[in-house]
């Protein structure tokens, strides 16, 4: 009998034994991690043609551009625009649809034949455009679709909100209301003219809520001693819109709402706005610049605008002297506009931070960009610098966009002083890099990266720097 | 063993099925998601690429990378991987050869060097799919998801599985036991019966129960041991008869001798009687061992018959021949009638002995003018022979017992005529064995009648009883 237990005793553990041992037998997927990594394609092309310098080559824009047809109703239209070296597309657009269409007979520009364009600016996704007197002679009407068609276009542009168009750079009306800009631009243009005159009339006729106007205007900002268009939206009874104006701008700059305007003709016969303030308003030059450009873009022939502080006329704005009327005419300040940059700064965590900075003139160059990533941050801002120190300008050995990519020749000592990057600190240098190129430069979407000349696999051993990079807005937070 | 086998089997069978399901499912998927980032791409658009890998990686509860023809990542959901070349065995296949292609991994195992884990998520896999712009291979989409709870259902599987089948195991080796204890049972007390029938205990008997084989061999035991007892029994019952049978003229020849001994003196005449005695009581234990040892080798089987045809007429004829001395010294009249020649086949010697037995005895137990008939005739396929006498005849008490072994009717007239008992017992295991049959009819004081039969054609072939 114990044998039989024993022998029973031996099977049972061994039927324990086999059936635990395939129950331990863990699901398994064949790890496809083992063994060594995979070998990528190389990209196989010519010797590297880096740039040295700036260079912006031409290219094609497609791009749909709005005509009237025959009915009068705006009509899209994909267009092949070449932009040549150093043309800003803007610019290209506009010209596009001041010049007869060449598609098809039925469509027409949108202005007369010989409107010149005098300037675009493109700034903070506000797009101002200036043509000249040429447009006025064509009657309202067709100053009206003219600011349609343009708006259309421009707003189907990425990146581009608002768009204010100028005659002669001062603000067009019509039915004797003032435009302002267009933030959207979707409906029927002739529609659109008769909702204008139907404000008019209700302007005309009473003063209640019905009869107060819906406009957009692009008030000025300073930053950093220039001036940075913001789109602001008023809603006012017609003779109340220029109060309205004012409020908006000192709200959007910050300031205490103690200004009163008038309109004056003077002697001369320019319509002049005057705008007083208290004598202890915080004023500065660049607060009156702004002013200045707020007022006259706005409000229409309005040739000047004169600022009081304290019942005193201010003399001056920056180096610009006030003209004869005490007014300070926009033309004279153009110098103080700017436009913004969309900067990229790493924080310590290894993420992105945009910070936006304001930079002279219009059409940032990418070399201009990578200059202020050189720069660095605002010392108020707890981000890091982009470049390793003692990184200078001379470090940039050249930029140049050509086929939407920027190439960016990067000097062998900065090179060098990349190496001691750690993972984050190397992902951050490049796509801070990428990040302000794309942000801010019409139509790249890629950089690629050139060390003194040549191609490098990577920056730091982490990021492959063989082909364009394109950016990233997951490390932006 | 074959619960590890069925338990390998199933999982294998299962995972493959599961694994399968989640390989197809994620092709297709990989591949409509590629299509859908395909103009995005194209566009370089890295804003609205962005996003929609967000969306489609919450969609579809995965994460979404986007690599360039040289598998660098240009576009991330989770945003961790921009610029890093992926250099996944996967992504190489479909950058170099298009289509699709896919791959697991574990990634607490060392293969999350590339952070390729998904949240919480150990095993994960990736599906890898070309992104084609118009016939223009462009880069490569890589989908990660989580193969944890694929991975955890096989394990829950197996888990169960598992318990099942240890519960089963257990079932079937206890119902195993149960089934064996059933069979090995009756075997074991056959055992125990064979062992207490080897130690002597002939008693010894199994229980038997139903009808099944064992229950056939416990009966077929049984009545190998009743009858084995009842050897046993018999035997005894033969020595013991034997040794009493010797005993008796031992004790007669030891008297005789006694007295020739211690006699004296001893009378001659007197003496040479006391000798014819003794001589008489050694003739008798010579015959009595000499049928005895018939008597063993018949039964042992060791008796062989020398078959061949015998004439029953000559036979007959010559052994009433020679008992008519002793009949007509007795006054007893013997008659023989041969009403058939007939041959029968077997041992002429031995059926000589019966038929002398046969007479013998009717002259033996017949008074004085008394009259013995032996008759030969032939019925059938059977020679008969018949042996009338109007002797004293066998009481009916006897008559059971005539043909036992030692068993006389009349004791004192079989040891007055040298009888040893067992003349009728060899007359029967001799006629049995030519498949013969002797039978007779009996009534005191008036006679008997016995009757033999014999088969014409002899004795069946049995094992070593005939030659």
């Amino acid at each position: 009998m114990n044998n039989r237990l024993r022998v029973l005793s031996a099977l049972l553990c061994l039927v324990f034994l086999l059936t635990a041992l395939s129950g331990c037998m863990q699901v398994t997927f064949e790890d496809s991690a083992s063994g060594a990594p995979a070998v990528l394609p190389r990209p196989t092309r010519a010797a590297a043609n880096a740039p040295v310098g700036d260079s912006f080559a031409r290219y094609r824009l497609r791009t749909t551009i709005y005509y009237y047809n025959a009915e009068g109703s705006l009509t899209s239209t994909l267009r092949l625009i070449d932009v040549g070296q150093g043309q800003d597309r803007f610019v290209r657009i506009v010209e596009a649809l001041l010049e007869a269409p060449y598609l098809s007979s039925s469509l027409s520009p949108i202005a007369p034949e010989g409107t010149r364009l005098i300037g675009v600016e493109s700034s903070g996704g506000v797009v101002t455009v200036d043509l000249g007197a040429e447009l006025l002679a064509a009657g309202e009407e067709a100053v009206w679709k003219a600011r349609a068609a343009i708006a259309r276009t421009f707003l189907e542009q990425g990146g581009v909100t608002a768009v204010n168009m100028l005659i002669e750079g001062q603000a067009v009306e019509a039915a004797g209301l003032p435009l302002g800009a267009l933030t959207k631009q979707d409906g029927a243009v002739s529609a659109g003219y008769d909702q204008l005159l139907a404000e008019r009339r209700r302007s005309e006729e009473s003063s209640d809520e019905s009869a107060r106007l819906n406009r957009v205007a692009v008030v000025y900002v300073p930053e950093d001693g220039l001036l940075l268009p913001e789109a602001a939206e008023l809603h006012a009874l017609a003779a109340d819109l220029p109060e309205a104006l004012l409020s908006a701008f000192l709200t959007a700059n910050g300031l205490p709402d103690a200004g009163s305007f008038s309109l004056e003709i003077t002697p001369a016969g320019r319509r002049v706005a005057r705008v007083r303030f208290p004598g202890d308003f915080p004023m500065d030059p660049s607060i009156a610049a702004a002013l200045v450009f707020t007022m006259a873009r706005f409000l229409p022939a309005v040739g000047g605008v004169a600022i009081d502080l304290g019942g005193e006329p201010l003399p001056a704005v920056g180096p610009a002297p006030c003209g004869e009327d005490q007014a300070f005419a926009p033309g004279d300040l153009t110098q103080l506009l700017g436009s913004e940059a969309r900067l990229y700064f790493p924080r310590a965590d290894g993420t992105l931070a945009e910070t936006r900075r304001a930079l002279p003139g219009f059409g940032l160059t990418g070399r201009a960009l990578l200059a202020q990533l050189l720069e660095g941050p605002d010392a108020t801002q707890e981000l890091e610098p982009v470049f390793p120190e003692g990184a200078r300008e001379s470090d940039l050995l050249g930029v140049r966009v050509e086929e939407g990519i920027a190439h960016v020749n990067l000097s062998a000592s900065l090179y060098g002083a990349c190496q001691s990057f750690d993972a984050a600190r190397e992902r951050a240098f490049a796509y801070a890099i990428i990040n302000t190129l794309v942000a801010n430069l019409d139509s790249v979407t890629q950089v690629q990266f050139y060390i003194s000349g040549d191609f490098a696999d990577t920056l730091a051993g982490r990021i492959s720097i063989l082909a364009p990079l394109m950016a990233d807005p997951g490390l932006v937070r | 063993m074959a619960f590890t086998i069925v338990d390998l089997s199933l999982m294998q069978l299962i995972g493959e099925y599961l694994l399968g399901q989640k390989v197809r499912e994620e092709e297709r998927l990989t591949d409509d998601i590629a299509t859908r980032v395909a103009t995005t791409y194209a566009g370089h658009d890295a804003e609205a690429l962005y996003g929609l890998a967000r969306a489609l990686a919450a969609e579809n509860d995965g994460r979404v990378l986007v690599t360039d023809m040289w598998g660098v990542v240009q576009s991330d959901s989770d945003g961790r991987l921009n610029g890093t070349s992926l250099a996944l065995r996967e992504i190489a296949d479909v950058l170099s050869q298009g289509g699709s292609s896919y791959g697991y991994y574990n990634v607490e195992s060392g293969g999350g060097w590339f952070a390729l884990s998904l949240g919480n998520s150990s095993v994960t896999g990736v599906h890898v799919s070309a992104i084609q712009s118009g016939r223009e291979q462009i880069g490569a989409l890589a989908f990660v998801s989580n193969a944890q709870e694929l991975y955890g259902s096989l394990s829950h599987i197996q888990r169960q599985i598992f318990t099942w089948l240890v519960l089963v195991a257990i079932a079937v080796l206890l119902a195993s036991l149960f089934l064996s204890r059933a069979f090995t049972k009756p075997i074991g007390e056959l055992n125990q019966g064979i062992l207490r029938m080897t130690k002597g205990d002939l008693h010894t008997r199994v229980r038997v129960k139903g009808n099944n084989e064992f229950a056939q061999l416990g009966r077929a035991f049984n009545q190998m041991s009743a009858q084995l007892e009842q050897l046993n029994t018999t035997r005894n019952a033969f020595v013991s008869d034997a040794s009493h049978e010797l005993k008796t003229p031992l004790r007669t020849v030891k008297i005789l001798v006694q007295t020739l001994l211690y006699q004296d003196p001893m009378d001659p005449d007197m003496a040479r009687e006391l000798l014819g005695d003794i001589d008489r009581e050694v003739d008798r234990m010579n015959l009595l061992v000499s049928d005895l040892l018939s008597l063993v080798r018949i039964n042992s089987g060791a008796m062989k018959l020398n078959l061949a045809e015998v004439p029953m007429a000559d036979l007959v004829g010559d052994t009433v021949r020679r008992l008519r001395p002793m009949a007509e010294g007795r006054q007893i009249s013997l008659r023989c009638d041969l009403w058939d020649e007939v041959t029968v086949v077997g041992d002429s010697t031995k059926l000589q002995q019966v038929v002398y037995n046969l007479v013998d005895n009717a002259v033996k137990y017949t008074p004085a003018g008394g009259a013995v008939r032996v008759e030969l005739s032939r019925s059938g396929k059977k020679a008969v022979v018949t042996v009338t006498d109007n002797g004293i005849g066998i009481p009916q008490k006897d008559v059971p017992h005539v043909f036992e072994r030692f068993y006389r009717v009349d004791k004192a007239r079989s040891r007055e005529t040298g009888g040893t008992g067992l003349g009728l017992a060899i007359v029967k295991e001799m006629v049995q064995l030519h498949d013969g049959s002797i039978t007779f009819t009996s009534e005191e004081n008036v006679g008997t009648v016995f009757t033999l039969e014999l088969p014409i054609s002899g004795p069946q072939e049995k094992g070593g009883a005939a030659q």
